[in-house]
């Protein structure tokens, strides 16, 4: 009687509560979900997890962005100071890349010719005028 | 006869030994981070698989910083502990302490005047060797961090329990614990317990959801215990919440001890449901939302 009362006003007693916890069913609601706690929160914590889990401590990450520009400058001139070097999720996959973008220095005649020899290099990458992105990724 | 002479013959010769009856389970519930619920959790875990009949033994290695005994009310009944076992002032019978109610659940005190190095991997390693002999079950409350207290703790376990609440900085530090929990070959399982989940800060999405950490984790679910008040009158009555039958945290932790047994018990929800206002509006806009 007092199950049914419960009943009637929609509310569940312990033992006809059975929730399935499955991982698809985390639905943010559409228009609240940028900048709620709960997603924020949730989005910080993969960031900072990323980078715990690779172990890349930043000195690290320097010293593959010196060694990067040591290589790289071999071949091509490129601006020092405008290269990034981030560790990012592709929301589809989920798969984690480490994202190089490094600003390339072209001079107007060389332009055929650097894009050539990018291209060689990198055979997908597409090659922008004054600018050119080379994405590595890692497991 | 004589094929089956020629048979034994031709395996082994010498006598095999009398398979021993299966060794109890040792299992460490930990979680890098400080007060998340370790204790608590111990505590109501293995009163909870004591009250289906299992054997139990509570061991808290949190030396120098003994609760145990006070969660489960037994502080007063302490004659000697873990250290004295090791230290040989007496034997490892002498130091288990009965439960007040359960007659098969006992725990295994820690020090508390003493420091963690008084208790070393080895140590822990021979306790429990003795301990899962006479038990189903072997809990070890673990210390807080990831140092050597941590490493002690973890050295004799098969299963871990990992206790997390659904805070960034708890989940980050229960991460870090999975990762040396995996990196330590002679763990063989080890599942979550999200602990002081609090569903009408989730419904609000002012919190992250079990699902939220389950995913970030990818670890499986062992059971999720809501922020509970009762947690705190039990604590201090000495009595774990596993044994009050209307309490929702008390029921949450006695389903945890029925998976850790082997059931599949499905997961509680812990919705509150929605006050009558809410209804009466929702029933206003002719969209009734579904219980
Ligand atoms: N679900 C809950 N609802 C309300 N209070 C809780 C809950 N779980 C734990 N607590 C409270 O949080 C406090 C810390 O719990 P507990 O001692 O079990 O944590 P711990 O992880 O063992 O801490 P430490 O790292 O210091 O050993 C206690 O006061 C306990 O009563
Ligand atoms: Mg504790």
């Amino acid at each position: 009687m007092f199950k049914q009362l419960l009943n009637l006003f929609g509310l569940t007693t312990i033992e006809q509560a059975n929730i399935s916890v499955n991982p698809l069913d985390r639905n943010f609601d559409a228009d609240d979900s940028s900048n709620s706690g709960r997603s924020s929160a949730y989005n910080r914590l993969r960031l900072v997890l990323m980078h715990d889990r690779t172990q890349l401590e930043p000195h690290v990450i320097e010293a593959m962005r010196d060694e990067l520009v040591t290589v790289i400058s071999k071949y091509i001139e490129i601006d020092k100071q405008d290269i990034e070097l981030n560790l990012e999720t592709d929301p589809e996959t989920n798969q984690v890349a480490l994202m190089a973008s490094i600003p390339v220095k072209l001079k107007r005649d060389a332009v055929d010719a650097v894009k050539d020899a990018v291209a060689k290099e990198l055979e997908t990458v597409p090659v922008s005028k004054s600018k050119t992105s080379l994405k590595t990724s890692t497991k | 006869m004589t094929v089956e002479k020629d048979l034994m013959d031709s395996t082994e010769k010498a006598p095999k030994k009398k398979s021993a009856k299966p060794k109890g389970r040792v299992i460490v519930v930990t979680s890098g981070k400080g007060g998340v619920g370790k204790t608590t959790t111990t505590a109501n875990i293995g009163t909870g698989l004591a009250r289906l009949g299992f054997k139990v033994v509570l061991v808290d290695t949190d030396i120098g910083l003994r609760n145990l005994d006070i969660l489960m009310g037994l502080e007063n009944r302490i004659v000697y502990n873990l250290i004295d076992v090791l230290e040989g002032r007496c034997r490892l019978q002498q130091a288990l302490v009965k439960d007040k109610r359960l007659p098969n659940l006992t725990l295994l005190p820690a020090a508390q005047t003493r420091d963690k190095s008084a208790l070393n991997e080895e140590h822990m390693v021979e306790i429990c060797k003795q301990l899962r002999e006479v038990a189903d079950f072997v809990l070890l409350d673990c210390p807080a961090g990831i140092e050597q207290g941590f490493q002690t703790a973890i050295a004799a376990a098969d299963e871990a329990i990992v206790v997390a609440t659904p805070e960034m900085s708890s989940v980050r530090d229960a991460d870090r614990v999975i990762g040396l929990l995996e990196a330590k070959n002679t763990i063989e399982d080890y599942r979550l317990v999200l602990n002081r989940v609090r569903p009408a800060l989730v419904k609000m999405n002012d919190m992250m959801s079990t699902e939220d950490v389950l995913e970030i984790l990818s670890i499986r679910l062992l059971g999720q215990i809501p922020e509970d008040k009762d947690i705190i009158i039990s604590t201090n009555r000495g009595e774990p919440v596993v044994n009050i039958e209307e309490s929702v945290s008390g029921q949450a932790y006695r389903n945890v001890a029925k998976r850790i047994a082997g059931e599949d018990v499905p997961f509680l929800n812990l919705d509150e449901p929605d006050s009558w206002v809410d209804k009466l509006k929702a029933l206003f806009k002719g969209s009734r939302k579904q219980a």
